[in-house]
């Protein structure tokens, strides 16, 4: 799959949410790249499931979509924009439109659970209380999340912390979902339970998805297609 | 001979090291609260409501949470100045007022607000950016597309330099306050309060008002720059976080003594 040149036709490459040519990390660590080149296109409603073991370079791989990614070598063109030329402005702009879920979730300490999941609607939108509200209810519906109206952080098990940082990502409603090992840490059953509820949430909304886990058997049990990372050839 | 002539040698490039060190250091503190200061004059009418939220709640924890501990402490300070003033310049109510503007309102009100917000909110500043970026919250707000910068440095910069402002302001009138009180308690004097309060007001200059500005505006931003960009340049490890609460509180209690002393300085040669 890694060698599999991306489709280039003119339809195709119209609706790409997502391209990679040739592309991979280089770390002054290692004096070379992390893993080797990646070539793949993701378009609407796709689900594309990167797998490689720890340390491998997953997370590198899925930061260099957003432009967050130092050493990326390769073309990385999302949303149509080519990452590497887009200034610290423009690739703010750019992560506004995309839904990216770090390994950490990346919760906000110092708020609570939902303050934590209407963040990016309030702050990049400033819709009013009333929609936000809305649609906070329903986001929180389709993932299986309870009430979390005034809620603390500490009070969210791993599992609930892992839906919330998607939910979170997903309120805006963008086309293009990363997630970081989403279910990291979680046991089979709950982490099954997990993939299901992106399964449910993919096939109602069409949302593409590109997904990095150590555990890629559980997240293709509901479709997608799998890209095993392959360590990089010495320099 | 070359061993004697190393020696000095070595201790020159060891200082000279240390001073270029420490200027690069206050130039990133420098550009930080300029860039702050940039995005919160011209940038204001674009803050955002989520922002406005952050800097409202940095207020209330820095300011308006400080208050009975500042207010304790002004009195204590408020007392002890006056019980000091009449034991030794009883008889002179003018020396009395101009001993508290030069003590209180110049000197004592502006340093002693700044550390209670340093210890008690630059600290916690640290500690909560130095989370952040060990927990990888700060680097998924920039993931996220929000500007942490915006987002986190800035409400907090204008919120500590308005709070010290503020708390600055509440700590003279308490402390003139309880001086006033605690002289009427200890020495039978003739003058009442409006008198006393006349005799302040005649002390104070426009300069005095200027130097109170720079002594609590500018140093709210110092201890804030200092304290986000110490945190968030912690290491990546939950043990780096009290180290550089540490750095952070060091550091800002330099900066506030060296900018006290030249404020002073220019005020005194004015």
């Amino acid at each position: 799959m890694n060698d599999t040149p991306p489709d280039t036709t003119a339809a195709a490459a119209a609706t790409e949410l997502l391209r990679y040519d040739h592309v991979t990390v280089h770390v002054a660590r290692l004096d070379g790249p992390l893993f080797a080149p990646l070539s793949f296109a993701i378009h609407p409603g796709d689900k594309l499931v990167i797998s490689a073991p720890s340390r491998m370079g997953k997370s590198p791989a899925l930061r260099a979509a957003i432009g967050a990614q130092p050493g990326t070598q390769g073309a990385v063109f999302c949303l149509g924009e080519r990452v590497s030329a887009l200034s610290p402005h423009a690739l703010l702009s750019l992560r506004r439109r995309v839904g990216f879920v770090p390994a950490t979730g990346g919760l906000l300490s110092n708020l609570n659970l939902y303050a934590n999941l209407t963040l990016l609607l309030r702050y990049h939108d400033e819709v009013p209380q009333e929609e936000i509200d809305r649609r906070a209810a329903q986001v929180c519906d389709e993932l299986g999340l309870g009430d979390l109206t005034g809620r603390p952080l500490a009070s969210a098990n791993h599992q609930e912390r892992h839906l919330i940082a998607i939910a979170r990502a997903w309120l805006p409603r963008p086309p293009l979902l990363i997630l970081d090992d989403p279910d990291f840490g979680l046991d089979d059953e709950t982490a099954s339970a997990l993939w299901e509820r992106l399964a449910a949430l993919r096939a109602a909304h069409q949302v593409a998805m590109l997904v990095a886990t150590s555990r890629p058997r559980l997240a293709l049990r509901h479709g997608g297609r799998h890209l095993p990372l392959r360590p990089s050839e010495a320099p | 001979m070359a061993s004697v002539l190393a020696l000095p040698r070595i201790t020159l490039a060891a200082v000279g090291a240390r001073v270029i060190w420490w200027f690069g250091y206050v130039l990133q503190i420098a550009t930080l609260i300029g860039h702050g200061l940039w995005r919160l004059t011209f940038g204001y009418g674009q803050m955002r409501s989520v922002t406005r939220g952050v800097l409202v709640r940095q207020v209330l924890f820095t300011a308006v949470e400080a208050l009975p501990f500042t207010g304790m402490i002004a009195a204590i300070v408020g007392a002890s100045v006056m019980v000091q003033a009449q034991m030794h310049l009883s008889g002179s109510p003018d020396m009395v007022g101009k001993l508290l503007v030069l003590v209180v309102i110049r000197e004592l009100g502006p340093l002693v607000t700044a550390f209670i917000l340093i210890g008690r909110s630059g600290t916690a500043m640290v500690v909560e950016m130095g989370n952040m970026r060990v927990g990888g919250e700060i680097d998924a707000l920039d993931h996220a597309g929000i500007d942490p910068f915006e987002y986190l440095v800035v409400p907090r910069l204008f919120g500590m330099a308005v709070s010290l402002v503020g708390v600055a302001v509440f700590f003279i009138s308490v402390a003139v306050t309880t001086g006033l009180i605690s002289g009427a308690l200890l020495v039978a004097t003739e003058t009442n309060a409006l008198e006393f309060i006349d005799l302040l007001a005649r002390q104070l200059s426009w300069l005095d008002f200027l130097a109170f500005f720079a002594k609590t505006f500018f140093p709210g931003l110092m201890i804030a720059g200092i304290a986000c960009y110490e945190g968030m340049s912690a290491g990546p490890h939950v043990t780096d976080v009290p180290r550089a609460a540490t750095r952070g509180t060091v550091r800002a209690i330099s900066a506030l003594f060296i900018w006290n002393v030249a404020v002073s300085a220019m005020l005194y040669l004015a």
